[in-house]
């Protein structure tokens, strides 16, 4: 079996950890650390729910209509190409 | 008309890069769609097929085709280098550049992805080209934003559970996410706008940024982090 991570290592290696890229017995002896560490499962929690709120962070609607003078300009690049 | 600004800083190597973006169910209304066919033959004018007709338009020459390209693609190309050059100048300036440089890589354009993806691609790597351009700045560290450890390897401070309604309001937690990226240093910064936001693969976010898939794995881990140390008092509801 191996031996118990540390926090410092589960919280170093949580990104492939929850990319499920650490291999099983790694993994296993993560899940047994998250068991018995309450902090490093507030970690986790906090983690993932901050990539979400990354994820989502941009998703206002944004410009939807071109500027014109940009859309003139590119295209009087491309006629004089 | 004054002559339009034309820069060239686009590195020729970053230009095409036709690698398929991996299709993902989780997709938002503002991305570009994903590609969906695979590599085929030189396309033909087909009234079943806009994206071939469009492509077989534009290498005849024709203005209208351009026109329409220019038009469908400046939105989604403006919002992806306005993000990464936090300036409109810049990122019109960027867009423009991608323009430039998709309208001269068109004749070796494969067809591998879909055009709008293609240029997305170019646009991303006009964009970190100006970024690049840049006066250096002295970057500061992640260190502070990174957890703490006792000699014995526990978490110096306990992490504090995030309430479950924190964050409710979900505008203003979309303006402290945004300005909490801000404040990221621009080498962390980058990949988090490519790999989170713009859902660009590890291999992919390499390629662009000239970095091993293990840096990005890094920078991402730790960027992720940084943001949680950052947005953590506000979550919790002990800071305004």
């Amino acid at each position: 079996m191996t031996a118990l991570p540390t926090c410092r290592e589960v919280l170093e290696f949580l990104g492939d950890y929850d990319a499920g890229e650490l291999d099983p017995m790694r993994t296993a002896a993560f899940e047994r650390h998250l068991e018995v560490c309450a902090s490093c499962r507030n970690y986790l929690v906090s983690y993932r729910v901050t990539i979400e709120l990354e994820k989502d962070a941009f998703a206002d609607p944004g410009l939807s209509e071109p500027p014109e003078e940009l859309i003139a300009a590119i295209l009087s690049i491309r006629r004089t190409a | 008309m004054p002559c339009p600004r034309r820069y060239l800083f686009v590195r020729p190597h970053l230009l095409v890069s036709q690698v398929p973006r991996r299709a993902r169910a989780s997709r938002r209304p503002h991305r570009l769609p994903a590609p969906v066919q695979p590599a085929s033959p030189a396309p033909q004018a087909s009234p079943a097929d806009p994206e071939a007709d469009l492509l077989a338009r534009l290498r005849a020459g024709d203005e209208a085709a351009y026109a329409q390209l220019v038009r469908e693609q400046t939105p989604a190309l403006l919002r992806v280098t306005s993000r990464l050059l936090r300036s409109d100048d810049e990122a019109r300036d960027a867009v423009q550049d991608a323009f430039v440089a998709a309208f001269r890589a068109l004749p070796r354009f494969r067809a591998e992805s879909r055009l709008g993806t293609w240029i997305y691609r170019i646009a991303i790597n006009a964009a970190l080209a100006r970024l690049r351009a840049r006066a250096t700045v002295d970057e500061v560290s992640l260190d502070e934003w990174l957890p703490r450890f006792v000699e014995d390897g526990h978490q110096a401070e306990p992490s504090e559970p995030w309430p479950a309604d924190a964050g409710a309001e979900r505008r203003e937690v979309r303006e402290r996410v945004r300005a909490a990226i801000d404040r990221l240093p621009d080498s962390y910064r980058t990949v988090v706008l490519l790999r989170d936001i713009e859902e660009l693969t590890t291999d992919e976010a390499a390629q662009a940024l000239g970095i091993s898939t293990g840096a990005v794995k890094v920078r991402l881990h730790r960027a992720r982090q940084a943001l949680r140390a950052l947005l953590d008092p506000w979550m919790r509801g002990e800071a305004a």
